[in-house]
């Protein structure tokens, strides 16, 4: 029964779990509108999607580019901003992101983690991707202030956005995304256990988008009911210049700069 | 998140970050290292998934957990893809003496003890060295080992021939073992049952 008035529970509910990103740093390769639609559920056959292949499914971890800047936006991501501590100099970080480098590198190809105490959870990696970012602290934990680019700073006072420290900056950013939120957390968890002798967690920002594969070649919509991504530069085009620094120093280029806004949707319930 | 009063459709920005993504992550990584040599090699090893190959054994996904002092452990899996039994008769490090330990039940709990006749890794099979298993104890550190250091280990066989490995030393407070009396050295803080972080500070 579809369209009658006992099947429309319209009453919208809050967000209990942070919502929407704006996030500058996935940059949707949003497909334009494609495919017709059909209207009528009951039309539409089932059981067909195979389901095993999202779990399986693998993007590159080594490259000439982090993977989670241009990949395909994944269901599921978390943004863990870490502050270092103030005894994690430039010979700690050495040893910090050996370790962060090398959970990534296996958890993204379905790998356990080294020591890794639930190994079955590295298993099904389901696209997960794991972005790391240097905030200003970083730079000048590592003795490289001066290498530190313009756009890595804190952002100005805004006339709409209201900024509150408690969600505000951070030395090290894990941009954390997967089509499965059990990957996530797991992946999640690994990397913060590996950082506690050396950071500690400033926030934590998860996110969602439709189930993989729910809606695929389409521009999703918010919780508003809004199209949500569809200027979203596509690799190739506007995304070299727009998105990856296409020149300076051979370890700035091909790198990003990222904004987590984070943002309140005031629905009603 | 507090509501607000303003409209109903309301965005409202909160936690703002900026962050370079530079792709260089982190020196060495990937590439599985090759540090099967018959002496003693101290130098770090520039890969944390250091694997010991075409070696007597190979050294599959080593590990050592980080501590400040007293006693830890390291641990990996031992690939023998030969046709004859290995037999590990001990082990050694820069930063402290080494026995080889295995984990037994006894009067009803898990607790620690040499192993005798030494950890033999059957051919054509693998060993996996463990926490709450077999592993490779260091008995008494002279130097922390602090979590993403690298260090190099060296076994020596029975019949003579030694191999080096390299370990990364993770952060690590899973396994709550205890050792068992009567073997001989201190108790161990690292592995001793208290759910406190044993790991080491950053610097």
């Amino acid at each position: 029964m579809t369209g009658t008035a006992t099947g429309r529970p319209v009453r919208r509910r809050a967000l209990l779990t942070g919502g929407a990103l704006a996030a500058g740093g996935t940059l949707a390769a949003a497909a334009a509108i494609a495919a017709a639609r059909s209207d009528d559920a009951d039309v539409r056959p089932g059981g067909a999607v195979p389901v095993a292949d999202v779990g399986g499914a693998v993007v590159p971890f080594h490259g000439a580019r982090q993977a989670g800047v241009d990949t395909e936006p994944q269901a599921h991501a978390s943004f863990v901003a870490l502050n270092l501590a103030p005894a994690t100099d430039r010979a700690a970080l050495g040893r910090l992101l050996r370790l962060l480098t090398d959970d990534a590198a296996r958890l993204t190809q379905g790998r356990p983690a080294l020591a890794d105490t639930e190994p079955e959870l590295g298993l099904l990696p389901a696209r997960l991707t794991v972005t790391f970012g240097f905030g200003p602290g970083l730079y000048r934990a590592a003795g490289l202030d001066e290498r530190r680019p313009a756009s890595v700073a804190a952002l100005p006072a805004f006339r709409v956005d209201r900024l509150q420290p408690r969600w505000s900056g951070g030395d090290l950013l894990l941009q954390i995304c997967a089509d499965d939120p059990v990957t996530v957390a797991h992946a999640q968890r690994v990397l913060v256990k590996d950082s506690r002798p050396f950071a500690t967690v400033a926030w934590v920002q998860q996110g969602f988008r439709r189930a993989a594969g729910a809606e695929p070649g389409r521009t999703q919509r918010n919780l508003f009911g809004q199209l949500d991504g569809t200027a979203n530069p596509r690799p190739g085009g506007p995304l070299e210049t727009a998105v990856w620094v296409p020149d300076g120093p051979a370890w700035l280029r091909d790198s990003s700069t990222l904004v987590v806004r984070r943002i309140s949707m005031n629905l009603e319930t | 998140m507090p509501s607000l009063t303003a409209p109903r459709r309301t965005r409202r920005t909160a936690a703002l970050l900026t962050a370079a993504l530079t792709a260089a992550v982190a020196a060495g990584c990937g590439s599985p290292d090759d540090t099967s040599t018959a002496a003693p090699n101290p130098s770090p090893s520039p890969s944390v998934s250091a694997s010991a190959a075409a070696g007597v054994l190979t050294v599959r996904d080593p590990w050592v957990k980080a501590a400040d002092k007293g006693m830890t452990a390291a641990f990996g899996t031992l690939v023998n893809d030969g046709d004859t039994d290995v037999t590990i008769t001990g082990a050694a490090t820069d930063v402290s003496p080494m026995e080889l330990h295995e984990m037994t039940m006894k009067d009803g709990k898990m607790v620690m003890q040499a192993k005798q006749g030494g950890i033999v890794v059957r051919a054509k099979s693998s060993h996996v060295l463990e926490p709450g298993g077999e592993h490779l104890m260091l008995m008494n550190l002279r130097q922390p080992v602090r979590a993403g250091d690298e260090l190099s280990f060296t076994l020596t066989f029975a019949d003579g021939r030694t191999q080096t490995f390299t370990a990364v030393a993770k952060p690590f407070t899973g396994a709550q073992e205890s050792y068992a009396p009567g073997h001989g050295a201190t108790p161990m803080p690292g592995m001793s049952g208290t759910p406190q972080a044993t790991t080491s500070p950053a610097a």
